[in-house]
């Protein structure tokens, strides 16, 4: 059997040593130089250095899991506002046992509530028909059921939508103009400042509405329709890959392929109050790629600066990438 | 043994800024490198040189991936490390005129692999933290204690060895064989792929309550 590499056993002892008390230059010289001697040594000292990064990040969670195997994942589930209406119901004239039989029905699928995220933080939220409402940073919904319709308003945000089927309930989320409405489904939609319009449909279909007297048009799992300022709908595909990587705030990160350091640093900006700022217009434009905790812009800012070898300066609210003078 | 402390997590001691910078980048390299780390291994283990060892070239895609100064070519981090993975092995190929490629076959099954073929499985934050527990699981107590005093709680190697009285060497020698073990467990994709003799050789030795 092949024994254990050696060079890995190398590279850990090299990484206990460095980070050990007293870690002379002299043996900083060595380590260095023994960086230099081979690919392979720089490789393996890498790899023991992020898997020691892995448990700063996430050992703590790990040992509270390890601790309470049931109860190693906490979902936000709030719960539900008991807001239920009685609806009064005028017509004597109806039988009274449609009477009682609508009430109850009315009783039992009327709700309404209102659900805010403030910056930084998602909420799963379970409704009462079972579908189920992931808000993203700065989101609000209001949400208003009855008994022939489920409707829901993106005030602002970003929200997936996991969609209980109800034959003759419609499910229907408005965002400014925009209408989309499902049966059974999934779907994310993103109404942002300054942004067109998102609908991303992960399963099943719906159908979107640019404007109240627009046609609906029908979009499905693997596409994603964007409405402009214009009310011009444009729907285009998305791959898996990509369905996860824009739901990957859902876990608390950000996935970038290639957006610009611009862009990037708006996208950051949603989360959080530290605003990463780009003045330099060609930095801005940089392609940036990367897994990244959605909540720590100067984590990012920092690792962006070690790739490019930039000056991160940090203030009291904000974080900003310069070149370096040299 | 001293009661010293330092207010200082992790002490790096007279780390220089070759050290700073890699430990900057194996942040990077911990969320878009390490859980994608299986999946070129798979692939190398279809497609081998001979005299080329998996590790070899593992290692030295993280070399590559660790030094560019740039992101500009990375679109995708699965795909490139597999992109750079392959061009390590086919150099490796041209250069040693190796041919016995142990592959499916012919040159066909060595074509760049595509994850577009299969999607992006990421890790959700749920398993990844599954992944954390099983692995710290796996250490001996002693070197588990060690392991998340120094990493978890952000104390130094003294104060470490101070808390459970056994020598600062001793200490090392834990976080040495715990960085090792993580290594290859992390870099495998989990659970169940270290095999057992492997697992004895890393972590147990005799040091094990040695207090000097």
């Amino acid at each position: 059997m092949p024994q254990t590499n050696e060079i890995y056993r190398r590279a850990a002892e090299w990484s206990a040593q460095a980070d050990a008390e007293g870690f002379s230059a002299a043996q900083q010289a060595a380590l260095d130089a023994w960086l230099g001697e081979d690919l392979r040594h720089l490789g393996a000292y890498l790899a023991v250095r992020a898997a020691l990064a892995r448990v700063n990040r996430l050992g703590g969670a790990a040992q509270t899991a390890n601790r309470e195997p049931e109860a190693n994942v906490s979902v936000l589930a709030q719960p539900v506002p008991a807001r239920r209406r009685w609806v009064l119901v005028g017509s004597i004239a109806a039988s009274l046992v449609a009477v009682v039989l609508c009430g109850a029905a009315w009783w039992a699928t009327s709700f309404e509530a209102v659900y805010a995220t403030a910056l930084g933080e998602t909420k799963v939220i379970a409704l009462p028909d079972g579908s189920q409402l992931t808000m993203n940073t700065a989101t609000s919904a209001s949400v208003h059921y009855t008994i022939i319709a489920r409707n829901i308003t993106l005030n602002r945000g970003e929200a997936l939508f996991d969609v209980a089927k109800h034959k003759i309930r419609p499910f229907v989320v408005k965002a400014d103009k925009v209408q989309v409405r499902a049966v059974g489904t999934s779907f994310e939609l993103a109404s942002l400042r300054d942004q067109p319009l998102q609908v991303m449909v992960r399963e099943g279909v719906v159908k979107v509405k640019a404007s109240a007297h627009a046609d609906a048009i029908v979009v499905s799992a693997g596409a994603r329709a964007v409405v402009g300022a214009d009310g011009k709908m444009i729907i285009e595909p998305v791959s898996v890959g990509q369905i996860a990587m824009n739901l990957a705030w859902r876990d608390g990160y950000i996935v970038f392929r290639r957006q610009s350091l611009g862009d990037a640093a708006r996208e950051f900006g949603r989360y959080n109050k530290l605003r990463i700022i780009v003045d330099d217009p060609v930095l801005a434009r940089k392609a940036v790629t990367g897994r990244y905790l959605a909540t720590d812009p100067l984590g990012f800012a920092k690792a962006v600066a070690i790739f490019w070898n930039l000056k991160v300066t940090v203030s009291q609210d904000s974080v900003r990438l310069t070149r370096n003078a040299n | 043994m001293t009661d010293q402390k330092r207010v200082h997590a992790c002490g790096r001691g007279a780390a220089g800024p070759m050290v700073n910078r890699i430990d900057e980048r194996a942040k990077w390299i911990e969320q878009n490198l390490l859980p994608n780390e299986s999946r070129v291994r798979a692939w190398l283990s279809q497609n081998r040189a001979h005299g080329l060892e998996i590790d070899d070239v593992v290692q030295e895609m993280y070399a590559r991936i660790g030094s560019l100064d740039s992101f500009d070519e990375i679109r995708d981090p699965v795909q490139y490390a597999l992109k750079v993975a392959h061009s390590i092995l086919f150099n490796y190929i041209r250069r040693t005129r190796t041919v016995s490629i142990i592959a499916a076959g012919d040159m066909k099954g060595f074509e760049v692999p595509s994850p577009e073929a299969s999607p992006e499985e990421e890790l959700s934050a749920r398993d990844e933290v599954q992944q954390v527990a099983n692995a710290l699981a796996e250490l001996p107590k002693r070197t588990r204690d060690v392991l998340l005093l120094r990493r978890v709680e952000g104390f130094s190697q003294r104060e470490t060895a101070s808390r459970l009285k056994i020598a600062e060497k001793t200490v090392e020698a834990h976080m040495a064989r715990a960085a090792l073990y993580l290594t290859l467990h992390f870099g495998r994709g989990g659970k169940h792929k270290i095999q057992s003799s492997e697992r004895h050789e890393i972590l147990s030795d005799d040091s094990d309550d040695a207090t000097d």
